[in-house]
């Protein structure tokens, strides 16, 4: 079996309700998708196992601004800076890191300077939402 | 002469063990897991296939520590390691054992449920 990386989301606060947290396989990661100018959502296989609805999370980052190219928001570089940034993070081809990646973590009650457990994942994104089934 | 290598069971990946008691253990390879989530204060569930084939998920519940979240963190990492394959390939990993009282991290306190 070829090492797998493991995902980890945590809302804001102290990840002490039900899916306040979530940690998913890489290769359950079945692909994304641009809701808004300032959301970004991201598909795994569920976490039930009943192989259907897929779990989401979905990501709040900055405003996009309009592409001065083509006018399309939608095609904007937050989306794209955060997406790169994702993909980097889910790759399996990282030699010599941990295979617990924090993609964003939002509690406010994180140690410093302890890795990974103090990580707080991607800087561009500001809240998340957990669905889960 | 030739080196023998060893032979990884189960095709060389991580086997997962979950003991809450003498009846009630649970085993599987980690490429059948699905995910985790916080289930409430100091409470973490695991999701793997389920062993007969059928869609749906066996779940196993593990007591953790909350300390704020950060507790619930550690101890996903714990996982995250212990399921990871590499090194650890072929090895049969015992994450938690309530019975003996043997958790690969401190966070990790209990088998709460398997399901």
């Amino acid at each position: 079996m070829k090492q797998e990386n493991y995902l980890y989301f945590a809302l804001v606060g102290q990840n002490d309700a039900d899916k306040d947290a979530v940690m998913y396989p890489a290769s359950a990661f079945r692909g994304a998708v641009t809701i808004g100018p300032t959301t970004t959502e991201l598909f795994f296989a569920p976490r039930d196992g009943t192989g259907t609805v897929a779990d989401g999370v979905l990501l709040t980052h900055a405003d996009v601004a309009v592409n001065n190219v083509d006018g399309n928001a939608y095609e904007s570089k937050q989306h794209f800076t955060v997406l790169e940034k994702f993909c980097q993070l889910a790759s399996g081809n990282r030699m010599n890191t941990n295979n617990f990646t924090v993609v964003k973590d939002l509690n406010t009650n994180l140690p410093a300077n302890e890795g990974a457990i103090s990580s707080t994942g991607l800087t561009e994104v500001t809240a998340l939402t957990i669905t889960t089934h | 002469m030739a080196v023998q290598a060893a032979v990884p069971s189960h095709g060389g990946e991580v086997l997962a063990v979950f003991i809450k008691d003498a009846n009630e253990k649970f085993c599987a390879p980690a490429s059948n897991f699905l995910g985790m989530n916080c289930a409430g204060a100091g409470s973490m569930e695991l999701g793997f296939e389920k062993i007969d084939g059928t869609l749906g998920e066996s779940l196993i519940t593990l007591t953790v520590t909350d300390a704020a979240g950060v507790g619930f963190k550690r101890a996903a990492q714990a996982v995250a390691n212990a399921l990871g394959g590499g090194h650890r390939a072929g090895q049969y990993v015992k994450i938690a054992d309530t019975s003996t009282g043997k958790f690969i991290h401190r966070d990790i306190l209990a088998v709460a449920s398997v399901a």
